[in-house]
């Protein structure tokens, strides 16, 4: 096996600017006539920094650095070529943060391709065998989605063959299962989240679902003409509702209490000392009620009111249940 | 600090373009910006080796003439300072490009980011490829994973600080040789080297970057481990008995060891891996969740209901 020199994190900023003045060379090469605007973005730096590196380049090259040895750079009209740069012209190898980097979004990668385009997984396991034999990345290193593959991939196969699937959909927050058939129609992003848009066959509309709560799913054959949604279904945007602000007061901190409501940035100070207030949101009052009754007695809900009143009743009534 | 970078950019390229090695005082006399005393110079050769170093620029130092061994001369290989990975095709390029950007906003995101940029530096165009994308909704922690997996790679010993469930934090000094992710999470397999224990840590429960140190050549991983088997763990020689409404607490029956019909509920049998867990689960599923035995959770339970009536009353 082979060990690659890991890249130190804590690089100082004229490492940093080093390793991108390198590292824009090849890219300029085979980018020629970009514009100084895209290459900031791409480089993730401001115009100003890529004109500053730009002309400290300007200056290098090979020994001698008489204008035939130097790089040939133009850039005042605002995009960039570059000539007699051969030296540098291939971008610089991959560290190993790079190599792992690459491996586990092949892994990931595999997990959300249809299951009918074979070809890809193939050209997939190719990569990932040349990857870790050149990158030296341990087999006992694995990922996966943080939503079930086997939900994954046939969902991105019925989309892709607009096939029907019977989902079986757990509502977290009102704690309730369905199952329904619909044709599923996109995923999408947002918020960190994974969703899916699909024709529900039930109720004759686009409905909205999160990947991570379908609990199962089976393909099933079309019926007759069953793949047409109908076009005068508009989408309804189902995510977006108003957000809930509300207040909890924490009487004992915990690890639990800090994931539970997302609270990270507390553990930067000494929080144990103090008795914290906090103004938060959320986008289900039933979150709010259950995550605080879930925190046994480490935190108190302040408002809203009728939240805070649910939860006294709801606790009462379980002191009955109990008794 | 300009005339820094100029010179170490000037100094790479210089070292890449020679067939030979260059001897330090070619390099003083023929690469600009090598300026003042001998000592001068000298000190500054060394710092800017240590710091291409530092880039993951390898410097290999050779002989200039085999048979007499005279000066050391300097040189990068090509090999080793270029990205080669042999032929690849417009569809290897997006497959790979696709990989990358699995990691927006996750762990290994500025890696991830670092080797797009390089693949959109060797000139082969990627295909169209139309793969809807999936985000990874895996932590943001975990910024040391390629440490973690450089030791694993190596048997090294890894230290850091772990918050415990009380939010002391702990140093641990454990050998790691998994790691995977679980619902959304990294997750390190260990051998713990304060009691030679199997341990498996939550990486966003690291208070510490990860320090590795040497490789602990007779380190043998346990074999038969099964980190998803581990990570449900659900072993456990006691259990509680719920019951739970019909169509409810989806969360507490994938626990399950058996389910009853009982009409309207059902009676489960849950291990019990850990009582705090379990009685915040009751709690979360409020009035369709009822628990019978062990006596100690019920009374948990209560005390915690009457805690939380007061206080909200």
């Amino acid at each position: 096996m082979k060990f690659w020199l890991v890249m130190s994190k804590d690089l100082s900023a004229p490492l940093l600017r080093t390793a991108r003045l390198l590292d824009l060379v090849p890219y300029l090469n085979s980018n020629q006539g970009i514009s100084i605007k895209d290459l900031a973005t791409d480089f993730g730096v401001s115009t100003a920094q890529i004109n500053s590196d730009l002309t400290t380049l300007w200056m290098c090259g090979l020994p001698g650095y008489t204008p035939l040895e130097l790089m040939d750079l133009e850039f005042e009209s605002g995009f960039v070529t570059i000539r007699n740069a051969p030296t540098l012209s291939k971008p610089r190898n991959i560290s190993f943060d790079e190599g792992l980097a690459i491996m586990l979004g092949l892994e990931l990668l595999q997990q959300q391709i249809p299951t009918d385009r074979e070809d890809l997984h193939t050209e997939i396991e190719v990569l990932k065998d040349k990857f870790s034999n050149q990158f030296g990345v341990p087999r006992a290193v694995t990922v996966s989605h943080a939503i079930d593959p086997s939900i994954i991939s046939p969902v991105m196969h019925a989309i892709n063959t607009s096939r029907d699937v019977e989902i079986t959909y757990h509502s977290l927050y009102s704690d309730e299962i369905s199952v329904r058939t619909v044709l599923p129609l996109a995923t999408f992003v947002e918020g960190g989240n994974n969703y899916l848009r699909a024709f529900c066959r039930r109720v004759e509309a686009i409905r909205i679902f999160r990947l991570d709560r379908i609990v199962s799913l089976s393909l099933i054959d079309a019926g007759p003409d069953g793949a047409e949604v109908p076009k005068s279904f508009i989408e309804t945007d189902e995510i977006e509702s108003d957000k809930i602000l509300y207040t909890i007061k924490i009487k004992r901190l915990t690890r639990d209490v800090i994931e539970r409501f997302n609270l990270s940035h507390l553990l930067q100070d000494n929080p144990k000392t103090r008795e914290l207030t906090i103004e938060l949101s959320s986008f289900s009052g039933e979150w709010i009620k259950r995550a605080v009754l879930a925190t046994g007695s480490d935190v108190e809900l302040l408002s809203p009111s009728e939240l805070r009143n649910e939860v006294a009743n709801r606790a009462q009534l379980l002191i009955k249940r109990y008794t | 600090m300009s005339r820094k970078i100029e010179r170490l950019v000037n100094l790479t390229i210089a070292l890449l373009a020679t067939k030979r090695f260059l001897t330090k005082s070619e390099i003083f006399r023929t690469v600009e910006g090598y300026e003042g005393t001998p000592e001068t110079k000298e000190r500054m050769f060394e710092r800017d080796k240590d710091d291409l170093r530092a880039l993951g620029i390898e410097i290999s130092v050779g002989s200039f003439d085999p048979v007499f061994q005279d000066e050391a001369g300097y040189r990068i290989n090509s090999d080793t300072y270029q990205f080669n990975i042999g032929l690849l095709s417009p569809l290897d390029v997006s497959l790979l490009s696709l990989a990358a950007q699995c990691w927006q906003g996750a762990a290994l995101d500025q890696a991830a980011h670092r080797v797009l940029r390089k693949l959109r530096s060797i000139g082969i165009p990627a295909d169209e490829l139309d793969i809807p994308a999936i985000h990874s909704k895996l932590s943001t922690s975990g910024q040391d994973l390629d440490i973690i997996s450089s030791a694993i790679a190596e048997c090294a010993l890894i230290r850091f600080n772990y918050i415990a469930k009380d939010l002391e934090s702990q140093r641990r000094t454990v050998i790691p040789f998994n790691l995977a992710t679980h619902a959304g999470f990294w997750y390190v397999a260990t051998v713990d080297q304060d009691n030679q224990e199997v341990r498996i840590f939550r990486l966003d429960r690291m208070s510490s970057r990860v320090e590795k140190s040497l490789p602990q050549k007779d380190f043998q991983a346990p074999i038969d481990f099964d980190f998803q088997k581990a990570l449900k763990n659900t072993h456990s020689n006691k259990s509680a008995i719920l019951d739970v409404q019909k169509g409810k607490g989806q969360l507490i029956r994938k626990l399950a060891t058996s389910i009853k019909d009982l009409g309207e509920w059902d009676r489960l049998e849950v291990p019990i891996v850990n009582m705090d867990n379990l009685l915040s689960l009751a709690l979360w599923h409020g009035d369709d969740v009822l628990v019978h035995s062990p006596e100690e959770l019920v009374e948990m339970i209560k005390t915690s209901l009457h805690e939380i009536l007061a206080s909200h009353e």
